[in-house]
């Protein structure tokens, strides 16, 4: 559908080939932008660490224990 | 047994700074704190950013303000690798400070205009660098900004915007609010300088701050397991990337007279050990322009203002450039133990992969380095894999001492080559009797490097290619020297298309 009238392609194109700044940039040049980072971590967030096993498919059998251990390592920190 | 004589000293237990206009008084706190986990983790102040948490990235770049020769100087830090104690006597100022009352700094509604900001992620680490060259008092230029964000990496927007932004703004003559309380602030500063020794902690963890060769030297003496830290540019890693529990230390950074520049009794310039990169650029220039430029990309500004020359030998690092390009004019070491200070040539120093000659409570208290007489030449080149900020995958200085054409001898120093900073004996005995007018006689000197060195494969270069290019470097710099018209620097190729 055509446009009804000049006003609506304007509205339309307000954006098209005009620099913009960026939407965040006033924050980004005060150090005022917020990134995962900077966000506090709440307090008893559990810390995962990722171990690999070399069997695509197989059984977890004695090595559970470990990693209960460890996590109880971790947890008396 | 050597003794070290005391005298009753006036110790403060408390490093003190100035922070967001007023005074901070800290007298506890662990002697490997960062600047940046005292910013982020203890004030909440998240706007300067962790990025590689090894002095490389400059996200984390803060400025301090500090009275030098009477003046206030701006200079950017790694607040990474800067120690928290390491503030002491100084102003410290962060991005959130620019800013106030919501009105952007010049510098931050430039960066705004120009769109010179994009993840945004490098961005406060930038406007502070930009920051410091604002208030340098000097107008920039292309390539000054090029050197001043060198160690400030940008992965996303691109510099040419962030470049634009600074042309505009650092114009030399700063008209921000620090420009307007310069003259408070500087008293302000004055007011925090002492002669007292600094000692925060305990004997067994402790960041101590001598004021003065002596109480240095009689601290080092009583505690010899103690890590001394200068610039921390290296030490900073040991904590952030090793996690080393360093319990002891002794920072140098307030030792009188320890920075000092002295001519030597045989006209040598006498640098002292704490004297920074930055500080010493314009000493080493004076004496060749390839140490000038040499020093432009050694580390970054930031690095610059925080390493020392002392620091770069003490720590032994086969590839510090600063090593074998002294190597090669001849230095001496000078090195102090409570009150017995010797000499050594600076090659002696390093006995193997992270071994000095350096007793236990001695410290290196500065670097004597020979100008050049009228008939010494003196080449020096580094290759790495990016031109700034970078570590050398090889680094070769040669001082070539001649009669007319006649090479009568050589020094040449290598990094990056072997498992410490060393000469190549068997390539400069290649030299001696040589003719500069016979291109053919140096290649026996070229090839000797090969029974000189033994380089390692790393991730910076393979031994194949490091023995490849020193031969080359030292062609070069034999090229050079002769006088022939071939063009062997990227300027003089650009120059000839």
């Amino acid at each position: 559908m055509p446009p009804n009238d000049g006003a609506d392609l304007a509205i339309a194109t307000a954006v098209v080939h005009k620099p913009l700044p960026h939407d965040s940039a006033v924050l980004h040049v005060q150090g005022a932008a917020n990134y995962v980072d900077d966000i506090g971590e709440p307090v008893g967030t559990l810390h995962i660490a990722i171990g690999m096993a070399d069997k695509a498919c197989g059984r977890l059998k004695g090595w559970a224990w470990t990693l209960c251990a460890r996590r109880r390592a971790w947890s008396s920190f | 047994m050597m003794s070290v004589v005391t005298r009753p000293i006036r110790v403060r237990n408390a490093v003190r700074f100035l922070f967001r206009g007023g005074e901070v008084v800290l007298d506890r706190f662990s002697p490997r704190a960062t600047v940046l986990d005292w910013l982020r983790e203890e004030m909440r102040a998240k706007g300067t950013k962790e990025g590689c948490a090894e002095g490389d990235c400059g996200a984390c770049t803060v400025v301090l303000a500090r009275l030098k020769a009477g003046a206030l100087a701006y200079e950017p830090f790694n607040a990474c690798i800067l120690l928290l104690g390491q503030l002491d006597g100084a102003e410290l100022i962060t991005i959130e400070d620019l800013a106030k009352g919501g009105e952007l700094h010049p510098l931050q509604r430039a960066m705004v205009d120009h769109h010179a900001s994009q993840c945004g992620f490098c961005t406060p680490g930038i406007v502070m660098s930009l920051f410091a060259a604002y208030h340098s008092g000097a107008p920039q230029t292309y390539n000054a900004l090029c050197d001043q964000l060198a160690g400030n990496l940008c992965r996303c927007t691109g510099y040419r915007p962030i470049i634009a932004a600074a042309l505009e703004t650092c114009n030399g003559a700063a008209g921000d609010r620090f420009a307007a309380t310069a003259g408070s602030r500087a008293a302000a500063l004055a007011a925090l300088a002492d002669r007292e020794d600094v000692f925060v902690g305990d004997e067994a963890a402790f960041f101590a701050a001598p004021a003065s060769l002596d109480s240095l030297a009689a601290l080092y003496a009583r505690f010899p397991d103690a890590t001394l830290v200068a610039g921390a540019t290296d030490v900073g890693l040991w904590i952030t990337k090793q996690l080393r529990d360093l319990k002891r230390i002794i920072w140098l950074g307030r030792v009188a007279g320890l920075d000092g520049v002295r001519p030597t009794a045989d006209n040598a310039v006498s640098l002292g050990a704490t004297l920074t990169l930055e500080d010493a650029a314009p000493l080493l220039g004076a004496i060749h322009s390839d140490l000038g430029e040499l020093l432009r990309r050694f580390g970054s500004k930031q690095v610059r203002a925080s390493g020392t020359v002392g620091g770069n030998i003490a720590n032994g690092s086969p590839i510090g450039d600063l090593a074998p390009a002294l190597i090669a004019l001849g230095s001496r070491v000078v090195l102090r133990k409570g009150a017995k200070i010797r000499a050594l040539p600076l090659e002696d120093f390093f006995i193997a992969y992270g071994k000095q000659d350096r007793d236990p409570g001695e410290f290196v208290a500065a670097v004597e380095t020979p100008r050049l007489a009228a008939h010494q030449h003196y080449r020096a080149f580094k290759v790495s894999k990016r031109l700034d900020e970078d570590i050398s995958a090889v680094m070769l200085a040669v001082r070539v001492d001649v009669d007319g054409r006649r090479i009568l001898g050589a020094r040449i120093g290598c990094g990056g080559m072997a498992a410490t900073p060393k000469r190549a004996a068997n390539a400069e005995q290649a030299l001696i009797g040589v003719s500069l007018d016979k291109q053919a006689s140096w290649r026996a000197a070229c090839a000797a490097l090969s029974q000189d060195f033994a380089p390692l494969t790393d991730q910076r270069a393979s031994a194949a290619y490091r023995m490849t290019v020193a031969a080359n470097l030292l062609e070069k710099a034999l090229l050079e020297i002769s006088g022939a018209s071939t063009p062997t620097r990227i300027g003089m190729l650009h120059a000839a298309e």
